[in-house]
């Protein structure tokens, strides 16, 4: 597991490669086995596969770069304000960026987008609201190296400034 | 000139800068130089799919297109140090240029 998510990465040039609605069907099953606050899943769904569907989206998302083959949006259903549903959708995007990175898939979690825009576009009901976009396809090229902040900076044992003795 | 292609370009290109213009508000500050970047390099290409071909915006085209701007925020000196040459770039160009000739820098 621990290889999967040091070898995820934000990618956002992709092949023209169609991705199989199995696959996007384990995508969706990781999504909905995420934790959600009371087990409210306060979540829902919307893949968009249509190049024209994808481009109307792509015009309203500067974030989104890239010709993806597909995207999942995934949406709060309710009011997310006052609630965990927005912390609940973000572990249920990376239940999927883990599971699409399993599969092949090159992925990218998008949040520059116009949130009223792209709910009018999906024609979604005024209590549902996309909150994340994620871009997924089969990557064009290698994915470049990241870096992470050294563990020692992050962590205090027991209490801040707390150091481990091993 | 492919009207339908400029009509398409333009309707693309003007929901890419008015969206990125209200979606600023809320985002980093980095964010906004990155998005006028990425409007020039889209400007350039719907000039091109439209016919238009100048030695200027082909290189200005290509350098952004091999800057990694989704390498944003982590590398945000060296952002700015490429928007600093590409700036110098442009100076000199304009510095060079013979304004009064219609024609400077078209490509056949």
């Amino acid at each position: 597991m621990l290889d999967i998510i040091k070898s995820r990465r934000s990618i956002r040039h992709f092949l023209e490669t169609p991705i199989p609605t199995e696959i996007l069907y384990s995508l969706l099953e990781a999504a909905r086995w995420a934790p959600s606050g009371g087990n409210n899943q306060p979540w829902l769904f919307v893949i968009i596969r249509e190049r024209a569907n994808i481009h109307k989206i792509k015009m309203f998302s500067p974030g989104l770069q890239g010709d993806p083959s597909a995207l999942l949006v995934l949406c709060s259903d309710g009011p997310a304000e006052g609630t965990t549903a927005i912390m609940d959708i973000s572990m249920a995007a990376q239940n999927v960026l883990l599971t699409a990175t399993e599969r092949g898939l090159g992925s990218c979690v998008i949040r520059s987008f116009n949130q009223s825009a792209v709910q009018s576009l999906l024609h979604l009901p005024s209590h549902v609201m996309p909150e994340l976009i994620i871009s997924l396809g089969y990557p064009a090229k290698p994915a470049r190296i990241s870096s992470r902040r050294p563990i020692e900076e992050l962590v205090h044992w027991e209490t801040y400034g707390g150091r481990s003795d091993e | 000139m492919n009207s339908d292609k400029f009509e398409s370009g333009m309707i693309s290109l003007v929901c890419f800068l008015a969206v990125s213009a209200r979606g600023l508000v809320d985002e980093p500050k980095v964010y906004g130089p990155m998005r006028l970047m990425e409007a020039t390099h889209k400007l350039i290409d719907l000039a091109k799919d439209c016919g238009m071909r100048h030695e200027l915006l082909t290189e200005v085209a290509k350098r952004i297109g091999e800057f990694p701007l989704d390498a944003l925020p982590e590398d945000e000196e060296e952002f700015i140090r490429f928007m600093d040459d590409l700036v110098m770039f442009l100076a000199t160009w304009v510095g060079r240029s013979d304004s009064t000739r219609k024609d400077n820098g078209k490509e056949d």
